[in-house]
């Protein structure tokens, strides 16, 4: 840190330590970390879940707990150290000077006020010299500052009845209103879908140009941090182990766990794609009992003996850059990444049909004793596609729009509607679930929350044993023996056999879950969101186990994420999916380039890229127009109401025709292929 | 039930020193009332059925250590040989309503829509019944008696037991798990006793020892309207409810039964929560 004053700072942290006392030995969420947040700046604070960025953020309020207490170091606030203010002083610093805006908007707003009143409410606690009408209007313009369209209707709403976009818009406006120093935005965009993130993010811009309000940014993702933070800090298990300018840190990293988390991502806008992907072993150390040395030694590849004995001083290397390890000239890229990508086989994909899926329909609807609701849900409105053997399959979509219900349709544990599955040439839609039974040895699930796909009440051996049991694979000896082997396919120390799930890390958990797909030998699997729920690090090692399946054991799979990505990192051919049905399906090279379907543009253009090159600007943003909604009726295009290339009323009136533009690549769109060609190239 | 034949299992790999104190506490007072209802011949000082006319209502003294009731029976006496039938009907009708009212809930939860739907209505109009009513009903038309009364409360508290099943296992019939055991064929049965079961055992059993006193004190306004123990046999419901005219005289003569009551309340309690967490693999120490 170039300035050790407080001065020319909004916020200066010092030497911060943080310590919940849980019932067992205290944690140490937070120690020795250091930052500073000048006039108009915006500050990331990257890490993985339990770094203790969200503590920091805490800890600056005041709003610990009864649990957490700050045990050493000074927050500094324009001059004033905030750690030594009473209750009543913090009472008019925060929210007047200091504002915060949560990850989950559903929970932060009062489902019982209209979210105008909402924001009333604080301007007239911290501003008691306006009138009610200044309120009112100060309030609508708010609205408009955030871009809500028709504010003076929206400002009559209650929360539930605003989309989870606009719920985060109204929190920001709340946030502003005080026209606070500092903002804090713990992870404001993560519980939202890409599109909407992107809207959110435009706003923060325009806000930070206006107001020069300097902001914290919270969030586990480098792609924000690229597109909005000016200088960044990299969180590990309460420590800071780095921090630069943005453009420094992820152009040339020091550290080796930031270089790790940076190769950990797969690279969407990279031009020749890494085929496996750098991964951190290990798992965050305990915060109880903290390693003494430096926290990242028990997973660093360099580490040496004194990284484990001795506790590493943060360097300044360069004009901002500090790092917190010693050795940072000696660390160099990963060897073994060359030998793992060499071991990988060819995939042998053959070019025959696995998997074919004929216009299936799903739609739900109300039920009761006394007949259904009228109101019906169309989940999955005819869709068609069909899978290859040994290849990826990757469906890609926002929530809501029948992704995971298409794959849960597809083995069957939804019955379906209209449509058929055909699974190596036989119709598997109208089975009893005796006749099922076959199937369902051959198409198996991998869910997405490995906390809730694992009984936490059996054991390891148990939950993977059972597979084996049901469908007459392997007894006794034989099953034991097969169940070690399955531990070792999917990495996981033999000893783990007899373990119980919460004994297992998140990704450890889904390990186990993969072992238990695998465990009946398949030849499908639908992947519904494999590593949405997991950190970085662990989801690129996810990544990459299924990588492995999908090559040496030549099973397909159906690839279920709303994360562009980790489709294009994995899969060969994609979906995109709206609504319930395919906008567009083709090769992964054909969906990443021109023509593209105007909804998979704007999906492409939301993604926020972590930008390596100087200087490049972004193409034009193009952002979806309007609110979410279900169509009613039957007619026109799904995506009409929000596309921002609509032609005019035809795309209301009429059902859009599936073009053929290259060999497999299918656009759904009233725009012709010409004119589709035109659109800029967003992603190499 | 396979799962239930693994409870004891489970608690005897279980060391002594790692029970909780509460756990250690409830079930050795329900261990010491179990003592005292099976050797109530042996420990009572006097019969039951004895009266003493000349000592009606006599306060707390040597020959009557818990004083004696409006017909100069013993009140130790009775108590102790109505801990017999108290708890008898308690754990018995307990018993009763969770096997029957566990498997039912956890069909409907798991079946859930139509069946669930249909299953609790039908568990509506049951309870909507005053349970007395009922109890009432079912004991006039036959003859009445303990076992009869213990299975009539059971039951009576099936319905109760069927919404308590059914709502906790909803949370884990929405769990991933269920849907991983769907995708490979498990059967109903399986999927209900091995995969929902365990899950919820902690609930059933805060349940069930909730149940038991309830299931004594119900026992006992039975009896007490004549319908369940016939006089001159003792339970503890039965006491309260005869001594509750002479309270003002003769306080003992509730008091003592009253406390017995506290006493397996607060032991059942104990030993509920305590055999919940024993059961929750989450809550032993990671190994």
């Amino acid at each position: 840190m170039i300035s050790f004053g407080t001065d020319g700072n909004v916020l200066y942290i010092h030497k911060l330590a943080v310590v919940y006392f849980t019932e067992k030995e205290p944690l140490k969420a937070v120690d020795d970390v250091s930052f500073s947040v000048g006039r108009g700046e915006t500050v990331g604070l990257v890490g993985e879940s339990g770094s203790g960025k969200s503590t920091i953020a805490l800890a600056i309020l005041g709003l610990l707990g009864k649990y957490g207490r700050v045990t050493g170091g000074e927050v500094w606030f324009r001059g004033e150290n905030i750690l030594e203010k009473t209750r009543s002083e913090l009472q008019k610093i925060r929210g007047k000077r200091i504002s915060i805006v949560f990850q989950d908007p559903s929970t932060s707003l009062n489902p019982s006020l209209t979210v105008g009143d909402q924001i009333a409410e604080t301007i007239n606690t911290h501003r008691k010299e306006y009138s009610k009408k200044e309120v009112r209007d100060i309030v609508l313009s708010l609205l408009a500052r955030v871009e809500i369209p028709e504010p003076s209707l929206v400002a009559k709403r209650y929360p539930h009845q605003l989309s989870g976009g606009m719920q985060q818009r109204i929190l920001i406006a709340n946030a502003i209103s005080t026209n606070p120093d500092l903002i804090i935005l713990d992870e404001p965009t993560t519980a939202l879908d890409v599109t909407i993130e992107a809207g959110i993010l435009d706003v923060l811009e325009s806000i930070k140009e206006e107001f020069r309000s300097s902001m914290l940014f919270i969030t586990h993702n480098f792609g924000l941090v690229s597109r909005i933070c000016d200088r960044t800090v990299v969180m590990y298990a309460g420590r800071k182990l780095e921090s630069a300018r943005t453009k420094d840190l992820l152009t040339k990293p020091l550290h080796p766990y930031t270089k790790g988390l940076l190769a950990c991502i797969p690279d969407i806008n990279a031009k020749n794609p890494a085929e496996i992907l750098c991964n951190i072993p290990g798992r965050v150390p305990d915060l109880r009992s903290p390693p003494v040395g430096c926290v990242f030694s028990p997973r660093c590849e360099c580490a040496k003996h004194e990284c484990s004995a001795n506790r590493p001083k943060s360097i300044l290397v360069e004009w901002e850059h500090e790092t917190a390890c010693p050795c940072f000239l000696e660390t160099s890229k990963k060897e073994g990444l060359e030998t793992l990508q060499s071991s990988l086989k060819t995939p042998k994909a053959e070019n025959t049909v696995l998997l074919n899926v004929d216009n299936l329909k799903k739609s739900f609807r109300h039920e009761t004793l006394f007949g259904s609701s009228k109101k019906i849900i169309h989940a999955v409105d005819g869709v068609t596609f069909s899978v290859m053997r040994g290849e990826t399959f990757g469906l890609v979509g926002e929530s809501g729009c029948g992704k995971s219900t298409l794959g849960k349709c597809i083995v069957m544990l939804l019955p379906v509607d209209g449509g058929q599955v055909v699974y190596a040439g036989r119709s598997v839609t109208a089975l009893s679930e005796k006749l099922m039974r076959p199937f369902r040895k051959e198409m198996q699930i991998i869910f997405q929350n490995p906390d809730s796909s694992l009984n936490p009440q059996k054991r390891i051996h148990q939950i993977i044993g059972r597979p084996l049991e049901i469908f007459e694979i392997a007894e006794g000896d034989k099953k034991e023996q097969r169940i070690y082997e399955l531990l070792d396919l999917v990495e996981l120390p033999n000893n783990y056999y007899s373990r119980y799930p919460h004994e297992l890390s998140g990704g450890e958990k889904q390990r186990v879950g993969i072992a238990r797909a695998l465990a009946s030998e398949p030849k499908f699997i639908v992947c519904d969101e494999p590593v949405t729920s997991l950190d970085l690090s662990v989801q690129a090692s996810i990544l990459n186990l299924l990588k492995k399946f999908q090559n040496d054991l030549g099973i397909s799979h159906l690839l279920i994420s709303h994360d562009l990505s980790v489709v294009k990192h994995i899969s060969k051919k994609i979906a995109v999916m709206y609504m319930g049905v395919f906008c567009e399906v083709g090769t992964t090279e054909q969906i990443f380039a021109p023509p593209y379907h105007p909804y998979t543009y704007c999906l492409l253009s939301s993604v926020p890229l972590i930008e390596k090159d100087n200087g490049k600007q972004r193409a034009r943003r193009l952002r979806l127009i309007g609110v979410p909604f279900f169509r009613v009726s039957g007619k026109g295009c799904v995506f009409a109401a929000r596309c921002p290339l609509k032609i005019g009323q035809i795309c209301e009136e009429v059902n859009p025709p599936t073009r053929t533009c290259n060999q497999g690549h299918l656009i759904t769109c009233h725009k012709t292929i010409e004119e589709l060609s035109m659109l800029e190239r967003l992603i190499w | 039930m396979t799962s239930s034949s693994r409870m004891p299992g489970r608690i005897a790999r279980l060391r002594m020193k790692t029970l909780p104190r509460p756990f250690l506490i409830g079930s050795s007072l329900i261990v010491l009332l179990l003592l005292v209802a099976v050797s109530a011949d042996y420990l009572a000082p006097y019969p039951y059925d004895e009266f003493h006319f000349l000592q009606r209502m006599a306060a707390p003294s040597g020959n009557h250590l818990l004083g004696t009731d409006e017909f100069g029976r013993d009140v130790l006496s009775r108590l102790i040989f109505g801990t017999r039938i108290s708890l008898m009907m308690g754990i018995g009708s307990t018993l009763l309503c969770l096997g029957f009212g566990v498997p039912i809930g956890l069909y409907s939860g798991f079946k859930g829509r139509k069946i669930d739907e249909f299953i609790m209505r039908i568990m509506d109009i049951i309870i909507s019944f005053p349970s007395l009513i009922i109890g009432l009903l079912i004991m006039v038309v036959t003859s009445p008696g303990t076992i009869k009364t213990v299975f009539v409360v059971g039951m009576i508290f099936t319905p109760h037991v069927v919404r308590v099943t059914r709502a906790v296992s909803l949370s884990i019939v929405k769990k991933d798990f269920i849907e991983a055991a769907r995708a490979r064929s498990e059967s109903t049965r399986f999927m209900i006793f091995e995969e929902i079961l365990p899950n919820i055992w902690g609930p059933i059993i805060v349940e069930g020892s909730l149940r038991v006193t309830y299931a004594i004190l119900l026992a006992g306004s039975m009896s007490f309207l004549g319908l369940g123990t016939q006089p001159p046999q003792a339970d503890w419901g039965l006491m309260v409810a005869d001594g509750r005219m002479y309270v003002g005289e003769a306080p003992w003569i509730v008091i003592s039964p009253g406390m017995m009551m506290c006493i397996a309340v607060i032991a059942f309690n104990l030993f509920g929560d305590g055999l919940r967490d024993l059961l929750d693999v989450r809550m032993r120490k990671l190994g």
